[in-house]
């Protein structure tokens, strides 16, 4: 199971690596860009500053043919002998090292010059000095610099720091982004560098603690670091062909049914509750496609929310709230049964009567098929528009009034209805517990109410790729398997309820279950709340 | 109590007109700019392009599917792009913007910017075609019909471009319609009522405080009207005060230096033009600077120039950039290459027929000897009546090659009276050729 979403993951990042880096220049920038790194290694008696100068096509050529002796516009060994040594010592003015505001004096101890061939072969420019200045240190000392070669010129510019044997603070990188001008990040996430000066404090290092040198306060972040993209990468075949599309269903049906085995979509609720009401297999597949369709169709509304209203409703910040809602949810189930329970085991008749004398009717039923076309969004829209007619076409609706005017959300809508239907068009369980759709819905809504964030990502993915029908299909099938792992425990549940009433001596515990059940379920509802009240920080 | 409240508002009120009228002298009465006044301080708020770039990657990175965001960080791209003279900042902005529309497809905002990108980079059908997409899914987006008209100017089909600035100056003269509108203007050959759009919207970028870089280059614009028409020292002033606005503004520092040229200035000349280029070297900036070394006797440091551009060209053909119409017409003016000249201006006219376009392949055609191929497509360019004093030379020194001496006299008379500084390597040849035809004509 591990090794599939390791391979999804793979995958992804193979996409990633596609869709994301659109564009890769041999320069950060244009071909007219001078880029510029300096390493200071900074020790107890002296500071060794690397540069590295890295010129685009234009500026190359226009170096080379300023010591272009014999005019073929090629940098000849022989032209470029002292080539090196020069341009660094002229560039070395440049280059200002201040210790306590006092100028360093910097030497020249090596130097070299590459041209690597850039753009269509054409030759780029790599010289890179190593300057050193001396210096006495002192208890604490201020250390500056600042890099004014070529002001004007777009290019990175980058400083590095690195303490040898001494602690320093400051606010500084620690390890080159661009790895020494040899890999310009070229996402759209990094602007190139600017970083033409830095200051730092050294402390030299007693003997004793030589061996813990440190780098204190390093307040370099990469932009890079901070990315943890494991699943914003979802489902991406290259090519979408039968064999791939089936693979690519039966991985996400799996992976929605090891979704149902990790905590929280409600498998110990749906077995109690199975258990308690003595249900059948019918209503284990009532309640799993309950499941995934309010799953799917969450994974819309919260996808939805994201790609229209991310910026002002953080998606992680909606998660609390809706499980807090299926929290909620499922508590009112559980009372609600053990209400009915309590009611019909004949502790509760005085209810009853009380409720007679109030004069509460029975209603007749509400129609399971009229919710369930209430529940399609796109036939509630449509709904919405031809109020002039929609009395008249065929639709039952438990309550006459307003029906017209609803656009509110499926939910609302459900609510609604199932306030007003006090009875069912079922049959009363075996030991007269009522066994209620109604409650069987909410119970499914309950279980598939709390979107799993990698069949989000899926959808959003898919979306990002233009591929929108495909990612349906994938959530749909996520959650087919999601409530199908949820259908296979309820009917276990059922099948082990069954196997316990052959046992004649459990007849009173079998008498109780049902309360019991709705003790647990109720139990569950207050966990589950509980828990999302301190997701969002109320407890 | 009610006494001093009113004084004290009095006060206020006194306080805030004095503060306007500080700022606004910039401004005069009629909202046309004085160039000399202009310093671009009330205009400090807006943060850097890079500053702002950054945290919109911030933002991004917390929110990657945030749609939005993505298409701001693509405008702010485009805008670096015009900064900073960077092509490659336009690719930024269309990865930026595609991932927008991805991430929310049919997003105008996010279209419409893409557009204007792919104009910028010279793909101007791509441009039209995108444009017109969003605009007929949106029609409210005025930015993509600004495109559309922009697309439709440099292809060629003026009449459209002008039914749709006309149609979006109805409705709002804003800045950047009222520059387009200049623009049809002066290629109409009206550059007075051109300057006086143009100053329109550069007194209103101004007063509305937009970007300092786009108010640098409206007044970039004035500048370029003025030496157009010949006001060398006028136009001086307005690329002044677009650097003013904008420190390190390359063209303004190009437009300086093209002034003083014209002015005899050749050191300072020089020397702006070297400014420019150590920011990004351009092809006509590196052109212009060899054409005044050549002036001053330094052929040395001109042939450095001309071959940076011949190789920038070089790396423009591997790179299939947006500098073709440049490169031929540098091969034209300076006699080289005259066969790739005349094939990069046919390629060019292929795909985009304006009068700039015609100019281009006359001026090549010329330039290997076949007049009677350029007579016809410079007649093509002056079709629109275009007061421009390098295409009349252009005209005046194919008509003479075709031995119609009074019409070349006619044209080149027209050149220099329009803008006796209209080139620093021709100029002084259209003054000398138009002599010796009146000297013959007087005989």
């Amino acid at each position: 199971m591990k090794k599939i979403h390791r391979i999804i993951i793979i995958l992804l990042t193979l996409f990633v690596s596609f869709v994301f880096v659109p564009v890769a220049f041999a320069h950060p920038l244009g071909n007219f860009t001078i880029n510029q790194y300096v390493g200071l290694n900074v020790s107890r008696e002296k500071v060794v500053l690397d540069y590295v100068l890295d010129m685009a096509e234009i500026p190359t050529f226009q170096e080379i043919a300023a010591f272009d002796a014999n005019g073929n516009g090629q940098a000849d060994p022989s032209e470029t002998a002292g080539y090196p040594a020069d341009k660094c010592n002229s560039l070395r003015p440049d280059l200002r090292l201040l210790l306590n505001n006092r100028p360093l004096n910097l030497t020249l101890t090596t130097s070299s010059v590459e041209f690597p061939a850039g753009v269509g072969g054409l030759p780029t420019l790599r010289l890179t000095c190593k300057f050193q200045a001396a210096y006495t240190s002192e208890e604490i000392s201020q250390l500056s610099f600042s890099n004014n070669a070529f002001p004007e010129r777009l290019g990175w510019k980058e400083i590095v720091v690195v303490a040898d044997n001494v602690s320093i603070t400051g606010n500084f990188a620690g390890t080159s982004l661009s790895n020494r001008l040899t890999k310009y990040p070229a996402d759209l996430l990094t602007s190139p560098l600017d970083q033409r000066q830095v200051e730092f404090e050294v402390t030299p290092i007693a003997l004793s603690e030589r061996s813990e040198s440190s780098v204190v306060a390093t307040t370099s972040t990469s932009p890079l670091a901070d990315r943890n993209d494991a699943f914003t990468r979802l489902i991406l075949l290259e090519e979408i062909t039968l064999p791939a599309l089936l693979l690519a269903l039966a991985i996400s049906f799996i992976w929605g049914a090891m979704h149902a085995m990790t905590p929280g979509h409600g498998k110990t609720i749906v077995g109690a509750y199975l258990v308690g009401s003595r249900g059948t297999i019918k209503h284990a597949v009532y309640l799993g496609l309950t499941t995934t369709i309010t799953h799917t169709l969450g994974v819309f509304a919260l996808g939805l929310i994201t790609l229209f209203a991310a910026q002002f409703i953080v998606p992680e910040k909606l998660y609390p709230w809706m499980s807090l809602l299926s929290g909620l949810f499922v508590l009112g189930i559980g009372l609600n049964l053990f209400a009915d329970r309590f009611r019909s085991s004949g502790l509760g008749t005085w209810i009853q009567a009380f409720k007679t004398k109030l004069g509460r009717s029975p209603r007749p039923y509400s129609l399971v098929l009229a919710h369930a076309h209430s529940k399609d969004p796109v036939h509630q829209h449509k709904y919405v528009l031809n109020t002039s007619h929609e009395h008249h076409e065929g639709h039952i609706h438990a309550h006459g009034h307003e029906g017209h005017h609803h656009d509110h959300t499926d939910e609302h809508h459900h609510d609604h209805n199932h306030d007003h239907a006090d009875h069912s068009h079922l049959p009363p369980g075996a030991d007269g517990a009522p066994f209620t759709w109604r409650s069987l819905l909410a119970l499914g809504i309950s279980g598939g109410l709390l979107p799993c964030p990698s069949a989000l990502v899926v959808l959003l993915g898919a979306i990002a790729l233009n591929r929108i029908g495909f990612g349906l299909i994938l959530v749909l099938a996520f959650s087919l398997g999601l409530a199908g792992a949820l259908t296979a425990i309820g009917m276990m549940f059922i099948y082990a309820g069954r196997l316990f009433e052959r046992f004649p001596s459990q007849g009173k515990i079998i008498r109780i279950l049902p309360m019991l059940s709705a003790l647990f379920v109720s139990l569950i509802g207050v966990a589950i709340s509980i828990k999302a009240l301190s997701g969002i920080g109320i407890f | 109590m009610n006494k001093r409240k009113t004084i004290l508002l009095l006060f206020f009120i006194l306080a805030i007109l004095a503060y306007s009228r500080s700022n606004g002298s910039a401004v005069d009465a009629a909202g046309l700019p004085n160039a000399q006044d202009i310093n671009g301080d009330a205009l400090a708020s807006i943060p850097p392009v890079n500053d702002a770039i950054k945290s919109f990657q911030d933002r991004i990175r917390r929110n990657p599917k945030d749609a939005v965001s993505y298409t701001i960080l693509g405008d702010l791209y485009i805008r670096q792009a015009r900064e900073t003279g960077d092509v490659s900042s336009y690719q930024r902005a269309e990865a930026a913007l595609s991932q927008a529309l991805d991430l929310l497809p049919g997003y105008a905002p996010a279209g419409a910017l893409l557009a204007s990108a792919h104009y910028a980079q010279h793909n101007f059908d791509q441009a039209l075609e995108l444009a017109e997409r969003v605009y007929e899914s949106n029609p409210k987006t005025t930015s993509a019909q600004v495109i559309i008209g922009d697309a439709y100017l440099s292809l060629g089909n003026y009449e459209q471009a002008e039914t749709i600035y006309q149609e979006l100056g109805k409705t709002e003269a804003t800045p950047p319609v009222l520059a387009r509108l200049a623009h049809l203007e002066e290629l109409k050959g009206n550059p007075k009522e051109a300057l006086h759009l143009l100053r329109r919207a550069a007194g209103d970028a101004l007063r509305s405080g937009g970007t300092r870089e786009s108010v640098a280059w409206y007044l970039l614009r004035v500048g370029d009207m003025y030496f157009n028409i010949g006001e060398i020292k006028e136009s001086g002033t307005y690329y002044e005060a677009s650097l003013r606005v904008f420190e390190n503004y390359h063209l303004a520092l190009a437009g300086l230096g093209k002034v003083r040229a014209a002015q005899g200035k050749y050191d300072e000349a020089i020397a702006y033009y070297q400014r420019a280029i150590s920011i990004v070297p351009q092809p006509d900036f590196l052109a212009a600077l060899g054409d005044i070394y050549m002036l001053t006797n330094q052929p040395d440091e001109a042939q450095l120039q001309y071959k940076t551009v011949e190789y920038i060209g070089k790396l423009a053909g591997i790179n299939k950039q947006i500098y073709n119409r440049q490169l031929a017409n540098f091969y034209s003016d300076h006699d080289l290459h005259l066969k790739e000249a005349l094939r990069l201006a046919l390629a060019e006219l292929e795909s985009r027929k304006d009068l700039y376009g015609y100019d281009a392949a006359a001026w090549a055609y010329y330039k290997n000897g076949k007049f009677e191929e350029a007579r016809v497509l410079m007649d093509q360019a002056m079709a629109l009546g275009t007061r421009d004093a390098r295409l009349f030379y252009h005209a005046g020194m194919i008509a003479l090659q075709l031995g119609d001496e009074a019409q070349a006299r006619e044209y080149l008379e027209q050149a220099l009276t329009i803008n006796p500084h209209f080139s620093v390597l021709y100029a002084d040849e259209a003054r000398t050729t138009l002599d010796t035809l009146q000297a013959a004509e007087t005989k």
